[in-house]
């Protein structure tokens, strides 16, 4: 159990790891004794999954793509039913309408990917050297 | 004068973790056996829940390292302190906690 533990908080980030891995391991070693191990490895994961998912800002790759679905969703509607929404590029080859959505999205995809990777980036870079003092 | 909303209302874990403080710097095993022992052994705070919440509240400058006194201490023990904008987040948090427990009390009168 304990080699699953020290498992565990090896994958934790680096500046949550160099902070709090020594302490949370001592813990476990003073109370697994006392408390369910399994409980204690659950915390662990549940922890785990905080810090890369909310604490890393991970989390809004989800509604950056989400966000990027609907754009494109948009985009395709103006293009297939320009009765609805008037567009003047409908009467284009429908090849160069699909390739040009494509594009669009792909575009879009990136752009809103790299924006969460260079603010993870940032929040990750920040905390680092906080950590380091 | 410290802003306190963004901060409150504090989840559960928060809560009790700032509570544990409000008397005296602990470290992060005795924050989980004070818990215990103030909820009356009904809130069990694990140490990846406790860490992850240390992590997030001195982030927010609400929680602070602190130097030991006791100098028989465990050298990986740290301890962690309440910073004054954290007590005041606390004090805000408890007046809240107050006046719901007020209504409560008024509404549950005149339900009988």
């Amino acid at each position: 159990m304990r080699f699953l533990y020290v498992r565990l908080l090896r994958m934790h980030p680096a500046a949550f790891r160099e902070s709090f891995a020594t302490e949370m391991l001592w813990i476990f070693d003073e109370t697994a004794h006392v408390e369910n191990p399994i409980a204690l490895l659950l915390d662990c994961s549940v922890s785990l999954f905080r810090q890369w998912i909310l604490r890393s800002g991970l989390w809004r790759i989800i509604p950056a793509i989400a966000g990027a679905s609907l754009q494109f969703g948009a985009i395709s509607l103006c293009w297939h039913f320009p009765r609805i929404v008037p567009c003047s590029a409908h009467s284009a080859a429908p090849i160069a309408h699909a390739a040009s959505g494509m594009g669009l999205l792909a575009i879009t995809l990136v752009v809103a990917t790299a924006r969460t990777v260079v603010v993870v980036a940032l929040r990750a870079a920040k905390r680092a050297t906080a950590a380091n003092g | 004068m410290t802003d306190t909303k963004p901060f409150v209302p504090l989840s559960a874990a928060t809560l009790h973790i700032l509570l544990c403080l409000a008397g005296e710097p602990r470290h992060g095993y005795g924050i989980m056996q004070d818990v215990l022992r103030h909820s009356n052994g009904q809130y069990r705070l694990g140490p990846g829940t406790l860490y992850d919440n240390l992590q997030k509240l001195m982030d927010q400058g609400l929680v602070e390292e602190a130097r030991s006194n006791d100098v028989k201490s465990d050298p990986r023990r740290r301890y962690y302190a309440l910073t004054n904008c954290g007590r005041s987040v606390l004090q805000a948090d408890v007046e809240r906690l107050k006046s719901v427990v007020r209504e409560a009390g008024r509404r549950l009168r005149h339900a009988t």
